[in-house]
């Protein structure tokens, strides 16, 4: 039996007699019964693989926020990213990826997933600022922040212990450099530095408010963009982070 | 915060495509799951994934007035995905390797309470994918749409926009190299272990 009435009767597109042919062929043909069955292994693997158990959900999200959009829909090249809908879908596609472990911390929780309007760098530091600068969620351990960036962004990304004077607060969320951009809060000798991380192929280059006294410091990690917004002349926080396997810190 | 206030351009698409915003949300939440495989399939890895469909979404937006009610909504929307992603793909892979990612079901064990997969399946798991990363794009979106959502020859043609018969020559090809691939692996395993093999 060939390759072709292999592949017909693992479709189901063989005859009732054809099938009944093929099964009873099976039996003295271990080589072909072991290649279906190595194959449905490989099938369900697929399964396992490439299915989110949430699916249904993000779907049922992004169908509320396509009837909710009033983005502006004519020109979708000029500007695909900061709309609201795709605000909305994307933070809401986010569920796909990443079921996330974080303790809260104090403030009312915020659904990560849930749509946020565009906001600025510069906009983002006042409002956390302006908040408390309190994040919203705290990792509970290394491994946790690692496995939030790569769920979030396919990539990991990890933080090397901070000097004396220094230290991480934790993780928030907003829209800046896309829908999906994660800022992680820290103090840095006395003064609130907030870093933006996002995908480097969705980086616009962003800028420093002027007149506002911070200063800005952008910084590769493989496909990652990480801002540091910080009223310091120089950035202390971009080199504490580095991405496990791709580059020591 | 989603606002509510409509937006006249989308009003005029809709009007245009004689369906309404809660029509194209439904229809669109219907088709999600094949539009997210060709998705993965394409680009492999669900960061961008989510990507190319949330742009998707948007682009079939804004070609409402192109879509004609009663028609397959997921054949025109597929296709839109598909071109995203091969997009999509091309410029990422202009400055990196792309890779397939797993969407494991069990990374959340611990988390949500799953249990985690044996040792032997994640290897297995892992040698499918490590194979599927060089397969071409468009043939691994034929097999997932085949193998996931079981979707006949003539339905892959029609959400990817190519022949039926190249269809079904990608579906038959890939499976047969992934076999190939796979076969040392799950014969020493299945030999090992007989429930392995079921």
């Amino acid at each position: 039996m060939g390759a072709g009435m292999l592949d017909q009767y693992l479709d189901g597109l063989l005859t009732e007699g054809d099938r009944a042919a093929f099964e009873r062929g099976l039996s003295r043909d271990p080589a072909l019964a072991g290649a279906i069955a190595c194959q449905r292994r490989i099938d369900a693997s697929l399964e396992r693989l490439f299915v989110p158990a949430d699916l249904d959900r993000v779907a049922a999200q992004l169908a509320t926020a396509i009837v909710a959009s009033p983005m502006p829909i004519a020109e979708p090249r000029r500007a695909v990213r900061p709309r609201t809908f795709a605000i909305a879908a994307g933070i809401a596609l986010f569920v796909v990826v990443g079921v996330q472990v974080w303790t809260e911390t104090g403030r009312r929780p915020i659904d990560p997933y849930a749509p946020q309007p565009w906001r600025s760098l510069s906009q983002v530091y006042e409002d956390t600022v302006d908040a408390g600068f309190r994040p919203q969620w705290v990792c509970k351990d290394d491994r946790e922040f690692e496995t939030t960036f790569r769920r979030r962004f396919g990539q990991s990304l990890a933080m090397l212990p901070p000097p004396p004077g220094i230290a991480w607060a934790g993780i928030d969320y907003c829209n800046s450099i896309t829908p999906a951009t994660t800022t992680v809060l820290a103090h840095v000798y006395g003064r609130e530095v907030l870093l933006f991380v996002d995908r480097a192929s969705g980086d616009k280059e962003a800028s420093v408010a002027a007149g506002s006294g911070l200063n800005l410091f952008q910084k590769r990690l493989g496909g990652l963009v990480v801002y540091e917004y910080t009223p310091h002349d120089r950035a202390y926080m971009v080199d504490l982070l580095y991405v496990p396997g791709l580059a020591g810190p | 915060m989603i606002r509510q206030a409509a937006n006249p351009g989308v009003e005029a698409k809709l009007r245009a495509a004689s369906t309404s915003a809660a029509e194209f949300a439904a229809q669109f939440q219907a088709s999600f799951r094949v539009l997210w495989l060709i998705a993965i399939g394409i680009v492999g890895e669900s960061a961008l994934a989510e990507d190319v469909v949330q742009e998707a979404a948007i682009i079939a937006l804004g070609k409402l007035d192109q879509y004609r009610a009663g028609t397959n909504f997921t054949a025109w929307t597929g296709q839109i995905v598909r071109n995203v992603a091969l997009n999509r793909a091309r410029r990422e892979r202009r400055h990196r390797p792309l890779t397939i990612e797993l969407v494991r079901l069990d990374e959340g064990a611990g988390v949500g309470g799953g249990a985690a997969l044996p040792k032997e399946r994640i290897e297995f798991d892992e040698r499918v994918v490590r194979a599927l990363g060089s397969v071409g794009d468009v043939a691994r979106a034929c097999l997932l749409l085949r193998t996931l959502e079981g979707m006949e020859y003539s339905q892959i043609s029609q959400v990817l926009g190519i022949p039926e018969g190249t269809a079904m020559s990608h579906v038959h090809r890939t499976r047969a190299y992934l076999r190939e691939r796979l076969a040392d692996l799950w014969k020493e395993r299945s030999e090992a272990d007989g429930s392995f093999g079921d």
